[in-house]
Formats: structure tokens, sequence, C-alpha cells
């Protein structure tokens, strides 16, 4: 009987040798689903189907079942250990970019900090209220900037002050346009 | 550290989890890069390996892998996948390049009595064999014999009784058997 498998393992072996993925190939996560027996009836045999044709997905279904029995701690061989670390530094680039974002909410608290101390003590010291205020005004609108809301807030009052402009614009057109009309 | 809160810590970029991470599934995304190449007619070299691997470690970072993640019980087979789609694409762009990184099959024995058959369409009558088989039962047969799974794992893969996998198995090899003895071909 080993002739007959050698056959018919070359058989197969010649006729799916193109282990090619297609357009029609499964999406990973179908496939992970077949493999973990969540999908219906009907979408199990459409799976079934492709799998009896498709040699690329019958051996992604492999690769994913052995994977999932496999020792994690040592399947394959050892990786090197250059390798390891150099994927490992990939998120010390991104952590520069939080960072940068934990920043700049430091200065946005610190904008907010002083614009409260300043009120205070502007009642404290009544003989400099004016220039306490003032500098709680400055902090406060540096803060508003630094801050998203604050941001998204100045947005919402210029759109506003544009549209009534625009309105305005319009009712005087309106008017013109009855003042110049044939009928009066 | 659990699986899920290391997940719960690459998602929000914690540089200890991410860490964790690297260090316990390097071995599988390796292995599973290599098997794909060794099933391949493609020539690879230990960069091209390197340069893979970086790549899936770059899409599960950057490319926003980990949130498509909906079970944590399937993270090996998932991430096996997707190294294994990396290896794919990766080749179809290096072959883009070079095509003479494709390496040509290997020829079947230079047996008489094979090259004889061979003539006598040994193809076609396995063909017709196999071709007629139906779906469930042709995976079988591939599973068992082109991915090398045994009776057991074939059952468990497709969730079919172990006796119908090697009833299967045993019917294929018979219908191949009496049809090639009806050829002429003997000692099988």
């Amino acid at each position: 009987m080993r002739k007959i498998e050698e056959y018919l393992k070359n058989y197969l072996k010649k006729e799916l040798s193109n282990i090619e993925k297609t357009p029609q190939c499964l999406d990973q996560e179908v496939l992970l689903d077949y493999l973990e027996r969540k999908l219906g009836g009907q979408e199990r045999k459409d799976v079934e189907e492709h799998l009896s044709q498709c040699n690329f997905c019958l051996s992604q279904l492999n690769l994913a079942f052995e994977a999932k029995k496999s020792n994690i701690r040592s399947i394959g061989g050892k990786v090197p250990s250059g390798l390891v670390n150099k994927a490992k530094t990939l998120l010390k680039n991104d952590k520069s970019a939080i960072g940068r974002g934990g920043g700049s909410r430091m200065k946005k608290n610190l904008f907010l900090a002083g614009a409260i101390i300043f009120f205070i003590i502007s009642f404290l010291l009544p003989k400099y209220f004016m220039q306490c205020l003032v500098a709680t005004l400055v902090l406060g609108i540096g803060w508003a900037f630094e801050s998203e809301n604050g941001r998204t807030f100045i947005m919402v009052l210029d759109s506003w002050r544009r549209h009534s402009h625009d309105e305005d614009d319009e009712i005087s057109n309106r008017l013109k346009d009855r003042f110049k009309s044939p009928h009066l | 550290m659990k699986v899920n809160k290391i997940i719960e810590g690459c998602l929000k970029k914690d540089k200890k989890s991410w860490d964790i991470f690297v260090q316990k599934y390097s071995r599988l995304i390796y292995w599973a890069i290599r098997k794909r190449l060794a099933v391949s007619n493609f020539k690879f070299s230990q960069d091209g390996i390197d340069c893979i691997f970086q790549e899936v470690f770059v899409s599960i970072l950057n490319g926003g892998k980990l949130f498509q993640l909906k079970d944590i019980k399937t993270i090996a087979s998932w991430l096996a996948v997707i190294a294994s789609n990396k290896t794919v694409d990766f080749m179809r762009r290096k072959i883009k390049e070079d095509k003479r990184l494709v390496v040509e099959m290997p020829v079947l024995k230079d047996d008489k009595s094979e090259q004889e058959l061979y003539k006598r369409d040994l193809l076609n009558v396995l063909g017709s064999i196999i071709d007629t088989l139906p779906v469930k039962e042709k995976i079988v047969i591939s599973l068992n014999l082109i991915e090398g799974r045994t009776h057991k794992e074939i059952a468990e893969i497709i969730a079919v009784p172990v006796n119908t996998v090697s009833t299967v198995i045993a019917r294929a090899k018979e219908k191949v058997k009496k049809e090639l003895e009806k050829r002429g071909l003997k000692d099988l």
C-alpha cells in the first residue's frame, strides 16, 4: 500500500503544487471560525467545498491547527535574539509619540492651575486685582487653546458667527430684491 | 502575566506588555514563517526571514491587527495565519522583482514501471478517483497525504469521527489499487 500512497501523494502534490493565494481564498477569520467550529451548517459546507479545491487554504488550516496544538514555548527552532530585540524596539518609537502627548497634557494643566491661582490671588491682594484678573484671562485663554474641548468650542462659535453673517446677507439680499420688484 | 492582560497592554501601547508579547510569540511566528516558506517553491535567505518576521510584528503593533483578534484562546492559530499571509505577500513582492527566485518543482522518480503507467494516464486514473470523491473525503485524503496529519487530527479538524477518517482513507487507497491493478500494475 505504500506505493499507492506514493502515487496519491505525488498526484495531489502535482495537481496542487502551486500553493497560491487567490481572491477566492478564505478570509482568515472564516478559516479560524471553521477550525473552532463556530460556523453554521451552510457556511461549513461552503468552506469545505473551497478547502477540497484549494491547497493554499488547506495548508493554512493545517498551519492554524498545528499552531493551536503545539506548545508555543518549544515550537520550531530558537529565534535569533537580535530579531526578538529588534521587534521589541518597535514600540520604543511609538512610546516617544505618547511622551509628546503626555507633555501637552501637563502644559494644559499648568495653564489651568495658573489661571485658578491668579484668580484667587486677585481677591487676596486687592491692590493687584486688575493685574491678576488679566493674568487669569491670559492663562485661561492659553488653557482653552491647549485643550481640545476649548478648540472645539472656538470652532463652534466661529461657525455660528459665520453662519449668522450668511443669514444676515441673505435677508438683506431678499429685501433688496423685494424693493426692486416691478409689483410694487 | 495572563494573555488577555498582555493583549490589553499592547493595545494601550504599554512597553512592558509589548516586550512580553514579542518574547512569548516570537518562536511561533518564526516557525510559521519557516513552515510557509518550506512548502513553497521559493528560494529564501535568512535576511528574507528576518524581514518577514519584523513585518509581522509591525503589522500587529501598527496595523491594528490586535483589534481584530476575536477570541484570545485562538491567538496561536491567529498569529500563525498572519505570519503565513505576510510570508506569502513577501514572496509575491520578491518574485515580481526577480522571477528566478521561483524553484522548479521536482520531477517524479525515474522508474520504468512508473513511466509506463504514466504513459497509460496514471494521473487520469488518480484524477478520476480523487475528483469524484465527496468534498469531505477529498479533504481527508489531502490532509493525510499532503499535510501528514494523523487520523485523529483530521477527525478533530473537520469534526468527523476517527473511524470515518480511517474508512475514507482505506477506501480511497483500495479504489486506487484496484484501478491500477486493472491497468496491469502489480506489487502495490
